[in-house]
């Protein structure tokens, strides 16, 4: 190693080492980058943004029973189960949260956007049974869509799984699908 | 110690034939003290280190547990307490269980010397300085315990590194606390300290361009000694695991933690007591002190905040510099420290015999090199000011301005 | 060598059997290597891979073509968005289809930003694994303006399935663009230049990479080695320019070249500096096409079943990884035959066990940290 490298070496070790703690020292007076959720976060700042793909969640009131969901899920997650017949009832719709990707094509392939993403993210239960969200509680008749016309707007995006994911699900790890109501009754044309 | 014994038997109306047993029960008063100061520190370092390494990172350290996160520490000790202790089969049984304690009695021992104010210090040692560096020996056996003890290759690779760096940085430790001792004429820490001067440019930081370089090689020599960033190879964390004591759990593991975290308090209080004045206070007289308690209770907080500024720039050392490979490590020992601390040792004996014989060149050089000091001080200032105001995102100074 | 001849030769050459397993803060994803060295010194470091096997490639002969798309995400994460295109954009010239300058506008900004955010993480990890913790949490925080970029774009940060066979999926709007101008004026010079005199000139980061594992261009080429590892070893060689796709030629950006910045040419040190410049060309890419995005359509008229006709293509992009391709055998039904995916990471791996004798045990992690191997390339 040459004089002029040597000292070169120190100069160099000095000015970078002197460069670089003043850099992090810059950083040590500024404002940090966190934000302290859950409980401190500033208000009016989302958490989430507005497109955000979180848990899936289905509006009965406008869901047709075309099974385009059921289709294009690449896993098989969601399980929809039109009864046939004279009447047609959606007897089953349920989406199994703990196998979902999020990635958003049955959203997509849906005519009428009942099945869509909230902007909910938590969601934990002890047993991954109870991970399986059933929409259904009493047979529904499927929303039959008008032709050329927008589709309904139906509830608020979030309200529907927001109780579910609150209920933690208790009541469904033994499940039964509901009873058919009877073919003779046909005046009964209440959505859920 | 004697005088203070006396002074006890005095004041209760004993004879001196009991200052043997007066003495005794001091040292243990003062062991006591020297381990609830070192283990504290310990715990509150850790806390701090982590609040200023988040706070580098652009994030938030710790600051649930108590107010800010004042009691992560106590957290993390008790819960590592009641941890399992895991000892793997094939260790060998004895050394693997003592060397966390001869680690920690290793850095424990160094708290006797340190002159915490005029008038408490464990013993003023005639050999001071040489007492440091020969009982930080302790720390390279437990080390070495450690590696080998552990029964896998990792910590056997860090273990050796470790002791090879260890052992050879204590040469240019040495070398440039000689570089102070020259002017002093004196290995005994008070005595260094008490043949400072009170203001800045009377501090051996500032005596000779000797001394001022010396300040950095010790600094950078006893980081290397403490097993810190840069220096951390041996416990690295990307690359073996944490080192030398992968293996351990529990509170041995914390024993470890520990003696490094007291390293820093004795780096720091070494370093000022030797070149930045110690417990004098600026424009107060050594006999003037010594008379009035409260101005030593002064002595002894000044002594604190110049410690505390230095491990400050340790732990900030620490989030900024990559790590050395050993072989550069040993380089940069052999071939620029230990050089280079010999050269001035030569350097500070001439300027000694000069200041003897011509005084006014000794205040003229002292008073420059302090001027040297300030600048430095000012451009280090421009620049993180130059940081701030250059980066085009100025919501990270909201709550500043 | 089998096994067997190893360990023979370790115990006649009094060598040591190391291993640093799959599970280690510095192999970037579970890698498992077994070293053999003569005290700090590496005979060899062989890489034992498989640890993330997810057999992506067998799953595409289940999955139709528009279900796969999340699939390719999981290839790549740190880079999701170029696996996505790659794929995309096979199919298309099985199909025949034409995609909107619109969304091709949108791919390519999309992919920018995404390259950015990969080579941020890169750099990062390369300066974590040397010891300077801080780099990495700064360029997480920049990364974390992109994820929201992205979040407002797609609905995710990490894995976007962004893109669709025909165009992309969501459009853009004016929330979005002031959003990325107001990125890409913070990130380009002003966090580029504090990054630089944080690390980049960092003299003990200089000492630790140059001269480490030195590639030259010939041994490069050799390996198969593609991207910025290519690029630092002294080869001019960009599919964006060499074997343009897209609408990459229209826009004007330099191919950064590693010129043995403060020690040889292809070297670890050059590898990092390659990457710091590509992210600046990324950010002139975006800053170009924000301007001047056309108006249009986001997705040409695809079928709702694709059914491409018999036959085979293969189609790569220039990831931040190197050259990712796919090559998409179908057979006219709604699932591909085959579709195998070349990564460049899987290259790496060899350069790895043959550069890393001579090495010590020390410089190993850096050359795989200046590789950029990411785990779930490997082994798909």
């Amino acid at each position: 190693m040459s004089f002029s490298e040597y000292f070169e070496n120190i100069k160099d070790s000095v000015v970078s080492i002197f460069e670089g703690m003043a850099v992090t020292f810059s950083w040590m007076l500024r404002r940090p980058h966190t934000i302290q959720y859950p409980d401190r976060v500033e208000s009016g700042r989302p958490i989430v943004q507005q497109k955000f793909r979180g848990i899936l969640e289905v509006d009965l009131n406008i869901c047709t029973g075309c099974l385009a969901c059921q289709r294009t899920c690449p896993i098989g997650v969601i399980m929809v189960e039109v009864s046939k017949g004279t009447e047609r009832y959606i007897t089953r719709f349920d989406i199994e949260t703990s196998k979902c990707m999020y990635c958003g094509l049955c959203v997509e392939a849906c005519p009428t956007s009942a099945i869509r993403h909230t902007g909910e993210f938590a969601f934990s239960t002890n047993d991954i049974r109870k991970m399986v969200l059933h929409f259904v509680k009493e047979p529904v008749r499927p929303h039959k869509p008008v032709k050329d016309a927008e589709p309904p707007a139906g509830l608020p995006v979030g309200s529907i799984v927001r109780e579910m994911i609150g209920n933690r699900g208790e009541e469904y790890v033994q499940y039964t699908p509901p009873p058919l109501p009877d073919a003779t009754n046909k005046t009964n044309k209440e959505s859920s | 110690m004697l005088e203070l014994s006396d002074k006890i038997l005095e004041s209760f109306g004993l004879s001196s034939q009991y200052s043997l047993v007066v003495i005794i029960i001091l040292f243990f008063v003062y062991g006591l003290f020297a381990l609830t100061f070192g283990s504290l520190f310990a715990g509150i370092t850790s806390w701090y280190e982590r609040r200023i390494a988040g706070r580098m990172q652009s994030r938030i350290g710790p600051n649930r547990v108590g107010y800010q996160g004042f009691w992560q520490w106590l957290a993390d000790g008790l819960k590592c307490w009641f941890k399992e202790d895991i000892i793997p089969k094939d260790t060998d049984s004895v050394l693997f269980r003592i060397a966390p304690y001869l680690v920690f009695t290793g850095v424990l021992c160094t708290f006797v010397v340190i002159p915490f104010a005029p008038s408490v210090v464990g013993s003023d040692m005639n050999v001071g300085l040489v007492y440091i560096i020969a009982i930080t020996a302790l720390v390279v056996a437990g080390i070495l315990m450690a590696g080998w003890a552990s029964d896998s290759k990792w910590t056997l690779f860090g273990g050796i590194r470790s002791t090879a760096q260890m052992i050879s940085y204590e040469i240019p430790v040495a070398l440039s606390l000689i570089v102070v001792v020259i002017p002093a004429g004196t290995l005994s820490l008070q005595k260094i300290i008490i043949s400072q001067g009170g203001a800045p440019y009377n501090w051996y930081i500032f005596h000779n361009p000797a001394a001022f370089v010396a300040f950095f090689i010790y600094f950078t020599s006893a980081l290397a000694e403490g097993n810190r960033t840069p220096f951390d190879l041996p416990e690295a964390e990307s690359e073996l695991v944490a080192g030398y004591n992968t293996e351990y759990s529990g509170m041995r593991f914390l024993f470890f933690l520990f003696a490094e975290w007291m390293n820093l308090y004795v780096i720091g209080g070494i370093a000022t007591a030797v070149f930045l004045g110690g417990w004098r206070i600026p424009g107060i007289a050594y006999e003037v002190q010594m008379e009035s308690i409260w101005l030593q209770f002064a002595g002894f907080i000044v002594y604190l905040i110049k410690a505390l500024i230095l491990v400050n720039v340790i732990i900030w050392l620490r989030w900024t510099l990559p790590r050395l490979r050993i072989d550069q490590l040993m380089i940069m020992c052999y071939k620029y420290l230990v050089p280079i601390s010999i050269l001035l040792i030569i350097v500070s004996i001439i300027f000694t015999i000069l200041y003897e014989s011509v005084p006014v060149v000794g205040l003229v050089v002292r008073l420059l090199l302090f001027l040297l000091g300030v600048v430095i001080m000012i451009y280090f200032s421009y620049r993180v000011y130059y940081n701030i105001r250059n980066f085009p995102d100025k919501t990270y100074l909201k709550w500043m301005i | 060598m089998t096994l067997e001849e190893r360990l023979n030769a370790v115990k006649k050459e009094n060598e040591i059997l190391l291993n640093m397993g799959p599970q280690h803060p510095s192999t970037h994803g579970v890698i498992r290597f077994i070293v053999r060295a003569d005290g700090e010194i590496m005979v060899e470091a062989l890489p034992v891979v498989g640890y993330l096997h997810r057999g992506i490639e067998k799953l595409a002969e289940m999955t139709p073509y528009p279900g796969f798309i999340p699939y390719t995400d999981r290839v790549d994460y740190l880079a999701a968005m170029f696996c996505n295109h790659a794929f995309v954009m096979g199919v298309e010239r099985l199909l025949g289809v034409e995609v909107p300058k619109r969304a091709e506008y949108l791919r390519m900004i999309a992919s920018e930003l995404n390259r950015i955010a990969s080579h941020l993480i890169s750099l990062g990890s390369m300066a974590m694994d040397i010891g300077a913790f801080t780099p990495f949490l700064h360029g997480i925080r920049e990364r974390e303006l992109i994820n929201d970029i992205t979040e407002m774009l797609c609905g995710s940060r990490l894995t976007y399935n962004y893109m669709r066979i025909g165009g992309v999926s969501n459009d853009i709007n004016d929330n979005i663009l002031k959003k990325i101008n107001d990125f890409l004026d913070r990130f380009l010079p002003g966090f580029i230049e504090e990054f630089n005199r944080l690390i980049t000139y960092n003299e003990i980061l200089v000492k630790r990479c140059i001269n480490i594992a030195t590639i030259s261009s010939e041994e490069a080429i050799n390996f198969g080695l593609v991207g910025p590892n290519l690029r630092a070893s002294g080869v001019k060689w960009d599919l964006r320019k060499n074997m343009p796709y897209s609408i990459y030629p229209e826009f004007k950006f330099d191919i950064p070249v590693g010129e043995g910045f403060k020690g040889s040419v292809g070297d670890s040190y050059d590898r990092f500096v390659v990457r710091v410049k590509e992210m600046e060309e990324s950010a002139k890419i975006i800053r170009q096409a924000i301007s001047n995005i056309p108006d249009g359509e986001i997705m040409a008229k695809v079928p709702k079943r694709v059914k491409p006709p018999v036959g085979e293509v293969y189609s790569a992009v220039e990831s931040a990884r190197g050259e990712l391709g796919y090559h998409i055998i179908s057979d006219g039904s709604e699932n591909p035959y085959r579709c195998k995916i070349r990564t460049g990471s899987f290259s790496a791996m060899k350069a790895i066990h043959i550069k890393s004798q001579g090495c010590f045990i020390a410089d190993l992690v850096v050359l795989i940290a200046s590789m950029d191997i990411v785990a779930p390339e490997i082994d798909r």
